[in-house]
């Protein structure tokens, strides 16, 4: 028919998909607990009074190395680490209001403070994502040369078929 | 090294309880920064100080008159209620006492309906390193003298009005009307709050609780 796209829904799709919002809520995890580490170090845990961009800077890298070494392919690592940075971003806000989640505070426009956190963690939200994709680079090329080395690995079969096709 | 399905499963499985332990250890992490953040916001909404202040005096002439070598001394007994989960320091109390001016009212023929003249000013209870622990109350006193050797011009001041007050209206010190002012500082235990940046503003004032109590003593008519 015309106009329509045809969905095929298969176990393997389905299954990337989950992989894909599984890796990004991960980052997001990661990157939201070092937005609120970059805005309020007194309150975090463990409390800090000099907050210093090195420490996340080498576990994101470390996380996107391994990320990309699961990952099924560079087109996938972007989506989960763009996902990851926004889901970040939003925990990072959710944290810095969280005290209004009780029912003794309250603020009239709470999403005000959106901004605030933004601008806070944005140094932190640009250099993670930029070190997450460096990671996340040689981890994917890590993880497929793992794949073609092991010739009966499923990850190798999947290379074998594309490059078939 | 050589790399079979099986190594590579392995290491596959390695990474993936890597990742997810490092997602766990994250996540715990936010949680606890939320409640010790919420912990803090509790803290300096629920600290509940409250000062109940007794002045007497000394030294008084035959008929109640303020002299020279009069002493006012004052008794704070101050209550901190502390309900939350943190620890507070209290820095320091300071108080201000103001008195109804009927000299000023009086000299400016009505232009003022209603002064009032500042004559106790800020002197400071600084118990040394005051720990207030969680979920508890701290009951202490704070003791101070008005006099014309600790505030000289305050003290003329103060002198002056309760003189004229008593000479033209018959009232007595006790019976004027007093406003007492105070403001207790207190601090959160375990938040640093010496930062320098971008947010040095809020993470600095972020431990300060300041906490004000304002109380009037009705006095008696002209």
């Amino acid at each position: 028919m015309a106009g329509w796209i045809a969905l095929k829904i298969t176990r393997e799709s389905v299954i990337r998909v989950l992989k894909i919002l599984a890796f990004s809520a991960s980052i997001g995890v990661v990157v939201g607990y070092f937005s609120f580490y970059v805005t309020m170090p007194s309150v975090t845990v463990p409390t800090t009074k000099n907050p210093s961009l090195l420490l996340p800077g080498v576990i994101l890298l470390l996380l996107g190395l391994i990320v990309g070494a699961l990952s099924e392919s560079l087109e996938d690592l972007a989506v989960e680490i763009l996902l990851g940075i926004v889901e970040g971003a939003l925990l990072g806000f959710i944290l810095f209001i969280s005290p209004t989640f009780t029912p003794e505070i309250e603020i009239p426009f709470p999403q005000d403070y959106i901004f605030f956190t933004l601008r806070s963690a944005l140094p932190l939200l640009i250099l993670g994502g930029a070190t997450l994709f460096v990671g996340g680079f040689f981890g994917t090329y890590a993880g497929e040369h793992m794949a073609v080395r092991s010739a009966k690995s499923p990850f190798a079969e999947d290379l074998n078929t594309v490059s078939k096709r | 090294m050589r790399l079979d399905a099986r190594r590579v499963a392995r290491i596959r499985i390695f990474l993936w309880v890597t990742l997810t332990s490092v997602s766990l250890v994250f996540a715990a992490a936010s949680t606890l920064s939320a409640l010790n953040y919420t912990d803090v916001a509790m803290a300096k909404l629920e600290i509940y100080p409250v000062a109940d202040l007794n002045i007497t005096a000394s030294d008084l002439g035959p008929s109640d008159e303020v002299k020279d070598n009069t002493i006012f001394h004052y008794v704070a007994s101050v209550n901190i209620t502390n309900p939350s989960r943190k620890d507070v320091l209290l820095q320091f109390i300071k108080y201000q006492g103001w008195v109804r001016d009927y000299l000023l009212e009086n000299l400016t023929h009505s232009q003022v309906p209603l002064a009032f003249s500042m004559i106790v000013a800020d002197p400071s209870c600084q118990p040394a390193d005051y720990l207030i622990v969680a979920n508890s109350v701290k009951h202490f006193h704070c003791i101070w003298n008005f006099s014309k050797t600790d505030n000289s011009g305050g003290f003329e001041r103060a002198k002056d009005i309760m003189n004229f007050a008593l000479a033209n209206f018959g009232l007595g010190w006790r019976q004027l009307e007093l406003t007492h002012f105070f403001v207790f500082m207190l601090l959160v235990t375990g938040v640093p709050s010496d930062y320098t940046g971008p947010n040095s503003a809020y993470l600095i004032e972020l431990p300060v609780i300041r906490k004000e109590q304002l109380t009037t003593w009705p006095g008696g008519s002209p």
